[in-house]
C-alpha cells in the first residue's frame, strides 16, 4: 500500500472553519457592512473547495498526512486524509456550504441583530471545524477534543432554535458529554495498556494485549460512547428533539451529517484496530443486532408521528441503524453500502429538513396554519404553490424510501446484498430489517408526498392565519433544497462511477493501518467477499506490525504500565 | 490501586446520577462528577511514587523509570478545559430553561417539549419570560 505523503494542506480543512468561527462574529460586531452572510459564505466555500481539491489529489496520488506542529506520530497528532476521510470531508463541508446559504433566522418575522446572526453563523463554522477534525485526526485524544468541540457548537446551534429549544439542546449536550466521558475513559484504558494514542501505533500494538480484561473494558466504553453520538438504537434519546428544535439551516446540516461522523469514527476505530481483537468482534456483533433493532424500531416510531420534522428525525434513527448494520457486517460490500448510505441519506435528509423548516414557516407561500409542521397542516397544496420545491422534496423522500433512480436505491441495494452474502441468522435478520424499514419509510413518507401533491389545503388547515408578508430568505432556502435534491439524483444516476471513483474500497482483514486507501480499479480479488459477520482471523493481525512499526520506539509504555 | 478504585467509583456514581436524577441541574453536577472520575483515572496513570518531574539536565543519561509520565497530566489539562466549557454552556442553558419554564424537572419539561405544537412563531425566543419562578 502507498505510504501517505506529507502535505500540510489537510490542516486547512480545520484551520479555515475554525478561523472563520472566530472572525465571523467579530466582523459582524465590527460594522454593518461586514455583517451579513458574505464572510461566512466565503469561509464555507473555501473549506469546501479545499476538500474537493484534496479529494481529487488523494484519488490520484494516494493518502496525505500532516504532523501537527512538526511532531510526527505516534508522539504528535497526525492528520490523515485518505479515500475515506476525503469522502467525508467533501460531504461535511459541502453540506455546510449549502446550509450556509440559508439565513440562520429564516422563517422569523423580524430580522435579527447582526451580531446574533454572526454568532449563529460562527457556531455553524465551529461545528464544521469540529466534525472535520473528527474526520481527519489519527489521535484518539484529539478525536475526543474535536468531538466535544462539535458537541458544544451543535448545542449552541440547537439552543438558538427558539421556543423550547434550550431543553432539547441541554439534553443533547448532556448526552454528548456523557458519551465523550465514556469514550475518554476507554481511551484511558487503552493508553494504560499500550502506551499510545496514535491509531496506527495502536493497531500494531493491540495483538500483544489482546487477552487482557482491560482491553474489553476499553473497547466496550469506546463503543458505547461513540454509539451514543451515532444515535445507535437504545442510545438515540437525544436525536429526535435535537433535530426537531434546531433552527432551519442548522437542522439541515445537523440531521445531514452530524451523527454520521460519529459512525465514521466507529468505522475507523473498529475497522482499523478493534476488529482484529476478540472483544472488538463481539462488540461489532452486538452493534449489528442493535442496528437491526434500530432500523426497524426507528421506522415504527416514525410511523406514529404526525409532524413532518419528527417523522424525519425518527427516520434518521432508522437510517443510522442501517448504516451501523453495514459497518458491523464489515464485508467490502457492506462497508461500501454503509458509506453510500451515509452520503445518500445525508443529502436527502438535509434536503427534507431544510424543506420542512421552510414549510413550517410557510416560506413557500400559503397561509400559516397553527400546525404547519403536521403533514396535514402546512404540507397540503405545496405541489401547487411551489412545484419545484415539492418536486425536490419528493425526490429526497423517494431516496429515503429507496426508489430508483435515486441514490437511496443503490445504497439500500448494496446493504441488502451484503447482508445476503453474510448469511446466517444475523445476515438474514439484517436483510429482513432493511426490507421492513424501507417498507415502513414508504408508508410514512408517501403520506407526506401525497399531502404535498394531492391534498387541498382548504380542507385540512384549521383556522389558517394569513402569512405576514413575503418572508425574507425563502429563495436561498429553495435553492438549497433544490441543490441537495439534485445531488441525490446525480449520485443515483451516476451510481456506478460514484461507487467506483468516490467510495474507498475497504478490505476487511488486510493491513489495518492502510485498509482505507482508495483504489482506482482493482477491487481485492483475493479477499473473501463476505465471511460470517465480523471476521476474527488471527492472520489479519500479522501484517499490522509491518505497516506501522518501523522506526518507532516503544514510547513510554515502560513508565505507564505499573 | 486505590486511585483506580476511586476513579471507577466516581465515574459510576456520576453515570448513575446522570441517568437517574430527575432534576437537570443535578444531572449536570453528576456529569461533572463523572468527568472528575476520568481525570483521576488519567492522573493516577501518570503518577509513580519516588519519581520526579520529567526534566532531564542536558548531557545526563536519563532513566525512564525515574520520571513521571507527563502526558496523561497534560491531556487532563485539555480535558478540564473541555469540561469547563461544557459546564458553562450547560449552565447558561439551564438558566434560560429555568427562567422561561419555571422548572428544571426533566419529566415535566419533556412532557411540554413533546406536546403537540402550539401556535408559536419561530424566532420568538426573545420575548419576555412568562413565569419568573425560581428554578428549583
Amino acid at each position: 500500500m502507498t505510504e501517505p505523503t506529507a502535505n500540510p494542506l489537510p490542516g486547512l480543512l480545520i484551520a479555515l472553519p475554525l478561523a472563520g468561527a472566530a472572525l465571523v462574529p467579530l466582523l459582524a460586531a465590527a460594522g454593518r457592512r461586514l455583517a451579513g452572510p458574505l464572510p461566512a459564505l466565503l469561509c464555507h466555500a473555501a473549506t469546501a473547495a479545499v476538500a474537493v481539491a484534496l479529494f481529487l489529489v488523494v484519488g490520484s496520488g494516494g493518502p496525505l498526512r500532516y504532523a501537527l506542529g512538526g511532531w510526527p506520530g505516534p508522539w504528535g497528532i497526525e492528520l490523515r486524509l485518505d479515500g475515506l476521510s476525503a469522502l467525508f470531508a467533501v460531504l461535511v463541508s459541502g453540506m455546510g456550504l449549502v446550509a450556509a446559504f440559508v439565513r440562520p433566522s429564516v422563517g422569523a418575522e423580524t430580522a435579527e441583530p447582526p451580531l446574533r446572526e454572526g454568532l449563529r453563523r460562527g457556531a455553524l463554522l465551529l461545528l464544521l471545524a469540529g466534525l472535520l477534525g473528527m474526520v481527519l485526526t489519527r489521535d484518539l485524544f484529539n478525536l475526543f477534543v474535536f468531538m466535544e468541540v462539535s458537541s458544544l457548537a451543535a448545542g449552541t446551534l440547537i439552543a438558538s432554535g427558539g421556543g423550547r429549544a434550550p431543553v432539547a439542546a441541554f439534553r443533547y449536550l448532556l448526552a454528548g458529554t456523557v458519551a465523550g466521558s465514556l469514550y475518554l475513559f476507554g481511551v484511558g484504558f487503552l493508553y494504560a495498556l499500550t502506551g499510545t494514542l496514535n491509531l496506527d501505533d495502536l493497531a500494531a500494538r493491540l495483538p500483544t494485549v489482546s487477552g487482557e480484561a482491560a482491553l474489553a473494558v476499553a473497547v466496550v466504553l469506546i463503543a458505547v460512547g461513540l454509539a451514543v453520538k451515532a444515535a445507535l438504537f437504545p442510545l438515540h434519546g437525544w436525536l429526535p428533539d435535537a433535530y426537531v428544535f434546531a433552527p432551519v439551516p442548522a437542522s439541515g446540516f445537523i440531521a445531514g451529517v452530524m451523527a454520521k461522523v460519529s459512525a465514521y469514527a466507529l468505522l475507523r476505530l473498529f475497522g482499523e484496530a478493534f476488529r482484529h481483537t476478540e472483544v472488538g468482534a463481539a462488540a461489532l456483533t452486538a452493534m449489528l443486532w442493535l442496528g437491526i433493532l434500530g432500523a426497524v424500531g426507528g421506522g415504527l416510531l416514525a410511523l406514529g408521528q404526525r409532524e413532518v420534522s419528527r417523522i424525519l428525525a425518527w427516520s434518521s434513527v432508522s437510517a443510522m441503524g442501517a448504516i451501523l448494520v453495514g459497518i458491523a457486517l464489515g464485508s467490502e460490500t457492506a462497508i461500501t453500502g454503509a458509506l453510500f448510505h451515509a452520503v445518500a441519506h445525508g443529502l436527502a435528509k438535509g434536503c427534507l429538513f431544510l424543506g420542512a423548516g421552510g414549510v413550517r414557516a410557510s416560506l413557500f407561500g400559503g397561509s400559516r396554519p397553527p400546525d404547519g409542521d403536521d403533514y396535514r397542516g402546512g404540507w397540503p397544496g405545496l405541489g401547487e404553490r411551489a412545484p419545484l420545491v415539492a418536486a425536490a422534496l419528493t425526490v429526497a423522500a423517494f431516496s429515503l424510501i429507496g426508489l430508483p433512480p435515486t441514490a437511496g436505491f443503490f445504497s439500500k441495494y448494496l446493504l441488502l446484498s451484503a447482508s445476503l452474502q453474510a448469511g446466517g441468522a444475523a445476515g438474514t435478520a439484517a436483510f429482513l430489517a432493511l426490507l421492513i424499514s424501507s417498507l415502513l419509510s414508504a408508508i410514512y413518507l408517501l403520506r407526506v408526498v401525497e399531502a404535498m401533491w394531492f391534498r387541498s389545503p382548504a380542507r385540512s388547515a384549521r383556522t389558517p392565519v394569513p402569512a405576514p408578508s413575503p418572508l425574507p430568505g425563502a429563495r436561498p432556502l429553495a435553492a438549497a433544497v433544490l441543490t441537495l435534491a439534485a445531488g441525490v439524483l446525480a449520485v443515483g444516476v451516476f451510481a456506478g462511477p460514484f461507487e467506483r471513483g468516490a467510495l474507498p474500497t475497504w478490505r476487511p482483514g488486510t493491513e489495518p493501518g492502510t485498509a482505507a486507501t482508495p483504489t482506482t480499479g482493482t477491487p481485492a480479488a483475493g479477499t473473501p467477499a463476505a465471511g460470517t459477520a465480523p471476521t476474527r482471523s488471527p492472520a489479519a493481525e500479522a501484517p499490522a506490525a509491518g505497516s506501522s512499526a518501523n522506526g518507532r520506539a516503544p514510547a513510554n509504555a515502560e513508565g505507564v504500565r505499573r | 490501586m486505590t486511585t483506580y478504585a476511586a476513579a471507577a467509583a466516581l465515574f459510576t456514581l456520576g453515570l448513575a446520577g446522570v441517568a437517574l436524577l430527575p432534576n437537570l441541574l443535578r444531572k449536570l453536577l453528576a456529569m461533572n462528577v463523572m468527568q472528575v472520575g476520568v481525570i483521576v483515572f488519567f492522573i493516577s496513570q501518570g503518577f509513580k511514587t519516588g519519581a520526579s518531574v520529567p526534566i532531564v539536565p542536558a548531557g545526563t543519561a536519563a532513566e525512564a523509570a525515574a520520571f513521571l509520565n507527563p502526558l496523561p497530566h497534560t491531556l487532563m489539562l485539555t480535558a478540564i478545559v473541555v469540561s469547563v466549557s461544557t459546564t458553562g454552556l450547560a449552565l447558561a442553558l439551564l438558566l434560560r430553561i429555568g427562567r422561561s419554564e419555571g422548572t428544571l424537572n426533566e419529566a415535566r419539561l419533556l412532557r411540554r417539549l413533546r406536546r403537540p405544537p402550539e401556535p408559536e412563531a419561530p424566532g420568538s425566543e426573545d420575548r419576555p419570560a412568562p413565569g419568573t419562578a425560581e428554578p428549583r
